[in-house]
C-alpha cells in the first residue's frame, strides 16, 4: 500500500486496476496464477527469454556493420534480456507470490528502472529506455496474441501515464477508462480537460506515478483531494467506497435540479454553457443542464484524421447540432500546437509561444478554409457561432476575418447555401488582446475569455508544468483586472462577454466572477449541476460587494482566502467535499 | 579456495553505468570465478549481471571493490581491475 499526493483536476472517486501507458503500452491481463502452475509460469518466462534473444540475434545480424551503433544497442538489450540476476529475481517472484510471468517481470524491471532514476544522472536516462525496451520485448513475446489493444480493452481500468497526449487519449476506449493519474500536468493540461470531459476523476503532477505503479495494481483515485492510493488495504477500500457513494448521492441530487435555470436569489440569470471536445459529449451536456455549447474544441477532428476535409467537419457539426435540438453552439476553429501537436508538426523550443492556434491556421490556410466552409454551411442547421482562438493583434484578426469573407464569396459563387449572418467572435487568451478590447469589440459580435491561457500568458507560467503549478494563480490581481476590463468593455460596446476557462467551475471563484458582472460562462458538462447550484445561492448585491473588496487586494493568496471564507459561509455544501 | 579483492577508484567520466557496465560484465562472464562488485559505502551486487552493475550507481570519483572467489579468481581480478583502470578502453 502506498499513498501519493498530486493536483486534483477532475472530481470523483474510482477504484480500478491500473493500465500503465508509456513503459507498458501492453496491458497485463492477469496478475496471479494458481500455485500448482508456478513451474509452468517459470517455463513460459524462460521460453520468452529464448525467443526474445532469437529475435534480437536475427535483428543484430540483419543490421550487421552498416548500422553499428544500433546493433550495439541491441547487443546491450540482449545482455539485459539474458541477465542471470534478472532471471533469478523473476523466478523468485513467480515462485514466492504465484505471480504470472508478465506481472513478475514487470515488477522486477520496475524496481531497476526506479533505481536508475534515483541515481539521477542524465547519462542514465537512456539506460531507462533500454530497460523499458527490453521489458516491452519480453512482455510482448510472453503475451503473444493476447496483447490487448488500447481501443478494445476488456476490463475497466484507470490509465496511469507520464503525460497523456491527445494522440494517446484518442486511442483509448472511453467506456473502459475510469480515471487518469499522471506524472506531469497542471489544472488545465490535456489530461485535466479530458478527465472532466469524460466525467472521470483525474489527478496530475504525481511526479513518478508512472514508474511506481505496475500494470494490474489496484488503484484508488480521489479526484477531489488529489490522492492516489496504490494497492489499498481493506480499511482504505471500505473508506473510499463509502466516500464514493456519498459523493454520488450529492451528484445525483444536484443533477435532478440541473435543468432549472441558474438565477441568483435576486433574479439575475446566468447562462451556463458546456465545453466539449467530442460530439458524443453533447447528450450528457444537455442532460447536465447546459444552455448550449459555449466551446466546441475541434482539434480532435483534425488529430484523428489530419486530412479531414470540409465534409468530415460538416458531419461532426451536423451531429452536434442534431443532438442540441435548437440550443446554440459555439465552434472554436482549430487550436493546434501548444500541447496539441499535429503529427509531424513543427518541433519548437517553446511551443506555447510558437506557431500554434490561429497562427498555425493562417500559415496553413487550406485546413482552416475547409473548416470555415463547414461551419458556415452548418449555420443553416441552427444557431451556430464561429470563434477564433489565440488572436493577439488587430491585423491578425483582420486577416482571419478576410479569409472568412473570401470563403463566403467562394460559397456564394458556387451556389452553396450557408448562413450569411453567422456571429463571429474571438477568444481572448492573450493580455495584448485584452488590453485593446475596445478596438476588438467594434469588429466582432462576442468576446470569450479563455482563462486557461490568459492566466498562463499573463503570469508567464506554463500551465502543464508541475514545477510551477503553485504559481498558476487565476486570482492574481492582474488576471482579475484583465477580466474586469473585458466585462466592462463588452457592456460599453453592447458585445456579449462569456468566460470559458476552468476557473468558472471553481465554486469559490464563481461568486467573484458573477460579482464582476459576468453573465455567461462555459464549463465542463459534468460540473454544470454544481455550478448552477452555487449560482442559485448568490445574491447579486452581495457578490458585487465581495468582488469590489477583492479588487482592492494586492495579492492572489489573500483574495483566495477571502473567497474561501465567503464560500464556506454561503455555499458550504459544495465546499466541504474538498 | 582463493578469495581476492581490490579497491579501485572510477576515473571514467560517465561512471560504471551505461556502456562501461556492459564491458565489465562481458569480461566477468568469461571467468569461472564468482565475482562481486560493491560501491564503497553502498550495495554489493553480482559482477556478472549487467542490470545489477548498471544500477549500482558508481559514478566518477567513487571507489568500488571487486571481490573474486573460486577457480580463476586471480586472473579475473587482474583483468577486471585493469579494465576499470584503463577507463573501460574508452567506451
Amino acid at each position: 500500500m502506498e499513498i501519493r499526493h498530486g493536483i486534483p483536476v477532475s472530481p470523483g472517486i474510482v477504484i480500478a486496476e491500473a493500465l500503465v501507458l508509456d513503459s507498458e503500452e501492453l496491458r497485463i491481463p492477469q496478475r496471479f496464477v494458481e500455485s500448482q502452475h508456478v513451474e509452468r509460469e517459470i517455463g513460459r518466462f524462460k521460453q520468452a527469454v529464448d525467443d526474445s534473444n532469437a529475435t534480437l540475434d536475427a535483428e543484430i545480424s540483419r543490421l550487421g556493420e552498416e548500422i553499428e551503433i544500433h546493433a550495439r544497442i541491441l547487443g546491450v538489450h540482449r545482455d539485459l534480456a539474458s541477465d542471470p540476476v534478472l532471471h533469478a529475481e523473476v523466478e523468485e517472484a513467480i515462485r514466492e507470490n504465484s505471480y504470472t510471468a508478465e506481472h513478475a517481470l514487470s515488477r522486477v524491471m520496475n524496481r531497476y528502472i526506479r533505481k536508475l532514476q534515483d541515481i539521477n544522472s542524465p547519462i542514465l536516462s537512456e539506460r531507462v529506455h533500454d530497460l523499458q525496451d527490453v521489458e516491452r520485448l519480453l512482455l510482448s513475446t510472453l503475451l503473444g496474441k493476447r496483447i490487448e489493444g488500447l481501443s478494445n480493452l476488456q476490463d475497466e481500468v484507470v490509465v496511469i501515464a507520464h503525460n497523456l497526449t491527445p494522440a494517446q487519449t484518442a486511442k483509448l476506449d472511453p467506456n473502459k477508462v475510469r480515471g487518469f493519474a499522471t506524472d506531469m500536468g497542471g489544472k488545465t493540461s490535456h489530461t485535466a480537460i479530458m478527465g472532466r470531459a469524460l466525467g472521470i476523476p483525474a489527478v496530475v503532477g504525481l511526479e513518478d506515478i508512472s514508474t511506481t505503479v505496475v500494470g494490474g495494481d489496484q488503484i484508488v483515485i480521489d479526484g477531489y483531494r488529489g490522492v492516489v492510493v496504490i494497492n489499498p488495504d481493506e480499511g482504505q477500500l471500505a473508506e473510499y467506497s463509502a466516500r464514493a457513494s456519498k459523493m454520488q448521492r450529492l451528484a445525483r441530487r444536484l443533477k435532478s435540479q440541473a435543468k432549472l435555470p441558474a438565477e441568483t436569489i435576486d433574479g439575475h440569470r446566468i447562462e451556463v454553457h458546456a465545453n466539449i471536445e467530442l460530439p458524443s459529449e453533447v447528450e450528457s451536456a444537455v442532460e447536465c443542464g447546459a444552455a448550449g455549447i459555449g466551446l466546441y474544441r475541434t482539434e480532435f477532428i483534425h488529430l484523428q484524421a489530419p486530412n479531414a476535409g470540409e465534409e468530415v467537419h460538416y458531419e461532426n457539426y451536423r451531429s452536434v447540432m442534431e443532438s442540441l435540438e435548437g440550443l446554440p453552439l459555439t465552434v472554436r476553429t482549430l487550436d493546434l500546437g501548444g500541447d496539441k501537436l499535429p503529427e509531424g508538426g513543427l518541433e519548437e523550443e517553446n511551443p506555447f509561444l510558437g506557431c500554434r492556434s490561429i497562427r498555425w491556421c493562417l500559415a496553413n490556410p487550406e485546413p482552416f478554409r475547409a473548416q470555415i466552409r463547414a461551419i458556415l454551411r452548418a449555420g443553416l442547421l441552427g444557431p451556430i457561432r464561429l470563434m477564433l482562438p489565440m488572436i493577439t493583434s488587430i491585423s491578425e484578426l483582420d486577416r482571419s476575418l478576410q479569409i472568412i469573407d473570401e470563403v463566403s464569396d467562394q460559397l456564394r459563387s458556387e451556389g452553396v447555401e450557408f448562413d450569411e449572418n453567422i456571429p463571429i467572435g474571438v477568444m481572448v487568451e492573450v493580455p495584448s488582446l485584452a488590453l485593446i478590447a475596445s478596438h476588438v469589440a467594434g469588429r466582432v459580435s462576442f468576446l470569450s475569455v479563455g482563462t486557461n491561457d490568459l492566466v498562463q500568458y499573463t503570469l508567464a507560467v506554463d500551465r502543464g508544468n508541475e514545477h510551477v503549478a503553485n504559481l498558476y494563480d487565476p486570482m492574481h490581481p492582474a488576471v482579475l483586472q484583465l477580466i474586469l476590463h473585458l466585462i466592462r468593455t463588452g457592456q460599453d460596446h453592447g458585445v456579449r462577454v462569456s468566460l470559458c476557462g476552468e476557473m468558472a467551475a471553481e465554486p469559490i471563484y464563481l461568486p467573484l466572477l458573477v460579482g464582476l458582472g459576468l453573465r455567461e460562462i462555459s464549463v465542463s458538462p459534468q460540473l454544470i449541476p454544481e455550478v448552477k447550484q452555487v449560482i442559485r445561492n448568490l445574491v447579486d448585491y452581495e457578490v458585487r460587494d465581495l468582488s469590489s473588496r477583492c479588487l482592492k487586494m494586492s495579492d492572489g493568496e489573500q483574495i483566495t482566502r477571502e473567497l474561501h471564507r465567503w464560500a464556506v459561509d454561503h455555499v458550504p455544501e459544495v465546499v466541504d467535499r474538498f | 579456495m582463493s578469495e581476492l579483492s581490490e579497491v579501485i577508484k572510477i576515473t571514467h567520466s560517465s561512471g560504471l553505468h551505461a556502456r562501461a557496465s556492459t564491458e565489465f560484465v562481458r569480461l566477468a562472464q568469461r571467468f569461472r570465478a564468482d565475482i562481486e562488485v560493491s560501491r564503497v559505502g553502498g550495495a554489493t551486487v553480482d559482477g556478472k549481471s549487467t542490470i545489477a552493475v548498471m544500477t549500482l550507481g558508481a559514478q566518477l570519483g567513487d571507489e568500488i571493490k571487486i571481490r573474486t572467489t573460486g577457480p580463476e579468481a586471480e586472473e579475473a581480478l587482474t583483468a577486471l581491475s585493469e579494465l576499470v583502470r584503463l577507463d573501460f578502453h574508452g567506451v
